[in-house]
């Protein structure tokens, strides 16, 4: 396994630029995710470590060898692909021998690397079937397979289980996680789905048009989202915003939107700005019998353990998590409390965290 | 209402929706058979002349005639040659075209344009191209000394055979091309992806996932091709009507000339019938031996039409 350096890369189809000075350090045994929504160019990324296309600027190190020129095949890297493409008209047996046919490995060698990985990853009655003949699990773990076989420096993995059921992706995800555990693997994963992300990776790449917005793991990227889309984008139920004003009596500093004052804790009082954008997750709210904020039910969505509550608060939509057995309806006027050490404030102009040294 | 009902009502209309397809198929295709097979044991030299029953005469001369064997091994030669060339050019072209260039989807459109072309207007043209003293090939090919004497394209009876498999491909290998592109666009692009990560030489991609793919378009040609080169007629009779001598003598090229040169329709029409069932009987064993590529190829062919 190898560390990987992607540094000031750039991509650009036409006019259009996709990829923007995306520069990632990978530790070797690091599991990195790039997480974002749609058309955030994590896709485009992973192609061009790979080597499936080209860069237009920058430099991509693979351990201590500059890749960019190197075709795929020279990079002894592992991609599975998101609908697996796997070889149609090979079974299963010669889809994961494949890497190693083209490497020119003597047969008896491959048959025993492709019968230690089936045993790994529980192919072994599957062998003689084709990809056709397999469910969307098997394939999943075909394609898996055909990586590790190769023992490559990296793994690359798009999407890898967003074509399988949920329960099956659950299960996958776990497996998958032990896997790259065991092997110790280098791993560049892409993904849209956050809780994915959150529970797989090492760290985060979180990106948004092009650019990486905040890279970190995934702790601090859920506590200390470094703008309002990172902060929007990662956490289900999605946080909360509204605008809000800053202004200070009696020594505090108080935040007020158009239908309530809240006012901040102490380590809060070097704020220097005017105004803001308050930003609070869903179940960092707690339902009060008097004072807090007060609001109208629209809508109760019941997810189980709990109940996601959407409140119209002055012009504001928000959402709260209250506890099932709450009996709420819509209609209903509620009341709850903010837990003031979660809020999380962003600039109003460029929509950035804004931080002060109580927090970092 | 019950569900055999509707299920019965359903049959009713699918049957009324082919009639006029099965029909048609009747009255241009089994009639004219069955026609040709009543002539065929019949004394009859031209339409509308009397004639006799004379059972199977007419296929025990033919079995005796060696021009007519000779006939049929001409065009078992014939199809070989077409089926060959034709499918190998038609194939590299294909995958040369189906690279990425500039004005590709020019080329892909207008490479019909020689299929499009009526076999009479291809016939003449090439004539003139191949003519021993004006034509354009011998003129450049002297102006370029690469030969002394000008070369009888269709007068040498060793080259015309050649000359005549290389017109009738030039008008079929767009055709097969543009088959062979609309498989390959069928191959799924993460596969050569895959294997390009994999280390795949462009070679081993071939052979293992491009020719995969064709094998069934490959299959579903040679069965239609074989058909289609056996009764080619008219590049042939418009060209060197047989000849030289009976050097491109091929069976329909005699049953033409025997039925309305010969004045003996029922002979030719059992010469016919004859290869008719060698095609026939062909066209089964081929199938049965191919059976698997057939499924993948109409499996292939309905994924395309969705």
């Amino acid at each position: 396994m190898a560390s990987v350096a992607l540094k000031n890369l750039y991509k650009n189809f036409g006019q259009t630029t996709v990829v923007r000075n995306v520069n990632v350090e990978i530790d070797d045994g690091e599991f990195l995710v790039f997480v974002g929504p749609s058309g955030c160019g994590k896709t485009t990324t992973l192609r061009m470590v790979v080597g499936l296309e080209s860069l237009s600027q920058g430099e991509i190190h693979i351990g201590n060898r500059l890749v960019n020129d190197l075709p795929p095949g020279d990079r002894d890297v592992a991609m599975v692909f998101q609908n697996y493409a796997l070889y149609s008209h090979m079974n299963v047996s010669r889809n994961l021998g494949f890497a190693l046919k083209s490497r020119g490995l003597a047969d008896q060698e491959i048959a025993k690397r492709v019968q230690r990985v089936a045993k790994m990853l529980d192919l072994e009655e599957l062998l003689e079937r084709k990809p056709k003949q397999l469910s969307g699990g098997q394939r999943q773990r075909v394609a898996l397979g055909r990586a590790v076989v190769r023992n490559p420096q990296v793994f690359l993995m798009d999407e890898p289980l967003s074509n399988l059921d949920a329960l099956l992706r659950l299960q996958t995800r776990k497996e998958l996680i032990e896997l790259t555990t065991e092997l110790n693997s280098t791993v560049i994963y892409v993904t849209h789905d956050q809780v994915e992300a959150m529970t797989m990776g090492h760290r985060l790449a979180v990106m948004n048009k092009g650019e990486v917005v905040q890279l970190d793991p995934p702790e601090k990227v859920f506590n200390e989202p470094s703008n309002r889309f990172v902060a929007e984008f990662i956490g289900s139920p999605p946080m909360n915003f509204l605008d809000v004003e800053v202004v200070e009596e009696n020594f505090q500093k108080i935040l007020k939107s158009d239908a309530f004052d809240l006012v901040l804790p102490k380590y809060w009082d070097s704020l220097s700005e005017s105004e803001a954008i308050l930003g609070f997750r869903p179940h960092d709210a707690q339902l009060v019998a008097e004072g807090g904020v007060a609001g109208r039910v629209t809508v109760v969505e019941t997810l189980g353990a709990e109940k996601l509550v959407y409140l119209k608060v002055g012009k504001n939509s928000l959402s709260i998590l209250v506890p099932a057995a709450e009996k709420i309806r819509s209609g209903d006027q509620l009341r709850f409390d903010l837990n003031k050490d979660a809020l999380h404030l962003f600039n109003r102009a460029d929509e950035k965290r804004i931080m002060l040294f109580k927090q970092s | 209402m019950t569900k055999q009902d509707f299920r019965s009502r359903d049959a009713r209309l699918g049957f009324l929706l082919v009639l006029p397809a099965v029909v048609l198929v009747i009255l241009v295709v089994i009639l004219p058979i069955i026609s040709g097979i009543q002539i065929s044991f019949t004394s009859q030299r031209v339409v509308g002349s009397e004639y006799e029953f004379i059972g199977l005469k007419n296929y025990f001369e033919l079995f005796e005639d060696k021009q007519f064997i000779a006939s049929l091994g001409k065009s078992a030669i014939w199809v070989l040659a077409n089926g060959f060339f034709q499918t190998l050019a038609a194939l590299l072209i294909a995958l040369l075209i189906n690279q990425p260039f500039r004005g590709q989807n020019f080329v892909r459109t207008w490479i019909i344009l020689p299929w499009a072309v009526p076999a009479a207007v291809t016939a003449i043209l090439w004539r003139w191209m191949f003519d021993a003293s004006s034509g354009i090939v011998n003129t450049t090919m002297k102006g370029m000394d690469l030969v002394q004497k000008p070369v009888l394209f269709l007068a040498n009876p060793d080259i015309a055979g050649m000359s005549l498999t290389f017109v009738n491909s030039w008008r079929y290998i767009p055709f097969l091309t543009i088959i062979f592109l609309a498989s390959l666009a069928s191959v799924p692009e993460e596969e050569y992806e895959a294997a390009k990560v994999d280390g795949a030489t462009p070679w081993l991609q071939f052979k293992s996932i491009t020719f995969p793919n064709l094998l069934p378009t490959l299959t579903v040609l040679g069965l239609v091709g074989t058909l289609w080169a056996s009764n080619v007629f008219d590049i042939i009779w418009m060209m060197t009507r047989g000849g030289p001598g009976d050097a491109t003598t091929t069976v329909p090229v005699l049953m033409y000339d025997m039925a309305f040169y010969g004045y003996n329709i029922s002979k030719a029409t059992a010469g016919a019938i004859i290869f008719l069932f060698i095609l026939i009987i062909f066209a089964f064993v081929f199938i049965f031996a191919n059976r698997k590529q057939f499924v993948i190829a109409s499996d292939t062919f309905q994924d395309l039409s969705k």
